[in-house]
């Protein structure tokens, strides 16, 4: 189950990609998730822990990695209890965060209106508690908050 | 900052061109589309840093509103209230831009909001994206409402002006 935290959240990790460059696990970079991941949001090549192939940028190291993919692995492999600001990824990240919270309860901190896309998706709102079901369910709680 | 500037910034690899013409810039987009990048590189170059978010998604203009909300309450407001009256359409004021989300949410009937362009700032994403969802929501935000009677040439010609987007 996704619950989302909407608006200014204190105790949320604001800037996660700091904070994974600081607490990855090489085995997050080679779980078979994060190289689909890896694949799909920044369209490169897990090449090992500590290799990827950009097509843009050539071979990077796992901190140059995109700051939304990042984020997405601190999502699924995390286990500090933390939240994570999601608000630093784009909306191609949002089926993954939606396929994460399919697998375990997830907790997000968004700040924007992240667009699920088209389908439906079910979240709670932790500000009232209220479950949504799609975007426009969504757009209509979330702006009052972000 | 006055006019357009053209920034360049390029690498071997790499080679960002654009044009601004604000003085504070959004960079939003999808995850690893370069942003990030994109500032270490700029962080390399001196007093660079402005950028112009556009919301460029269909113009689905003129627009045929049964209700017109407008940002203020004042002359904008009235301009409208007067040209809503001779097409039987409702005009009525948000009473400030922040209100605007609230005004619009309720409405079901086709709604045209009427804000300044070049004040509504950070209301800009909820509006957005609550006009993506609800088709019946169209967002008409020019320059400002001083920036219609400027296009027009003088102010009697500002309901022609108008009436390119309004029916």
């Amino acid at each position: 189950m996704l619950n989302i935290y909407l608006g200014d959240m204190d105790e949320a990790i604001y800037h996660p990609t700091t904070f994974f460059d600081n607490v990855y696990e090489d085995e997050w970079i080679t779980d078979p998730l994060s190289v689909a991941m890896i694949k799909d949001v920044d369209g490169s090549e897990v090449v090992g822990a500590h290799l990827i192939e950009s097509p843009v940028l050539g071979p990077i190291s796992t901190k140059e990695l995109s700051g939304g993919v990042k984020t997405l692995m601190l999502m699924a492999f995390d286990e500090s209890g933390r939240i994570f600001n999601a608000s630093v990824c784009g909306d191609n990240c949002a089926k993954w965060i939606l396929k994460i919270s399919g697998q375990k309860d997830l907790a997000i901190n968004l700040r924007h209106i992240m667009d699920f896309g088209t389908g439906g998706f079910e979240a709670r709102i932790a500000n009232t508690g209220t479950v949504v079901h799609n975007m426009a369910e969504f757009v209509e709680i979330a702006g009052e908050y972000v | 900052m006055k006019g357009k500037h053209k920034v360049v910034v390029k690498n071997r690899r790499l080679h960002y061109e654009f044009e601004i013409k604000r003085n504070i810039t959004i960079i939003q987009g999808d995850s690893a589309t370069g942003k990030t990048t994109l500032i270490e590189m700029l962080r390399q170059v001196s007093n660079l840093g402005e950028s112009y978010h556009i919301y460029s998604d269909t113009k689905n203009m003129p627009v045929k509103p049964s209700k017109i909300i407008t940002e203020d309450s004042n002359a904008g407001y009235e301009f409208f209230e007067e040209a809503g009256k001779k097409r039987g359409i409702l005009c009525e004021s948000a009473g400030g831009k922040t209100k605007i989300f609230d005004k619009i949410k309720e409405c079901r009937e086709e709604t045209c909001v009427v804000a300044d362009g070049a004040a509504i700032g950070p209301e800009m994403s909820n509006l957005y994206h609550l006009a993506l969802q609800r088709k019946n929501i169209k967002l008409f935000l020019p320059e400002s409402f001083e920036w219609l009677i400027l296009k027009s040439g003088k102010e009697g010609n500002l309901k022609r002006v108008c009436l390119l987007y309004f029916k």
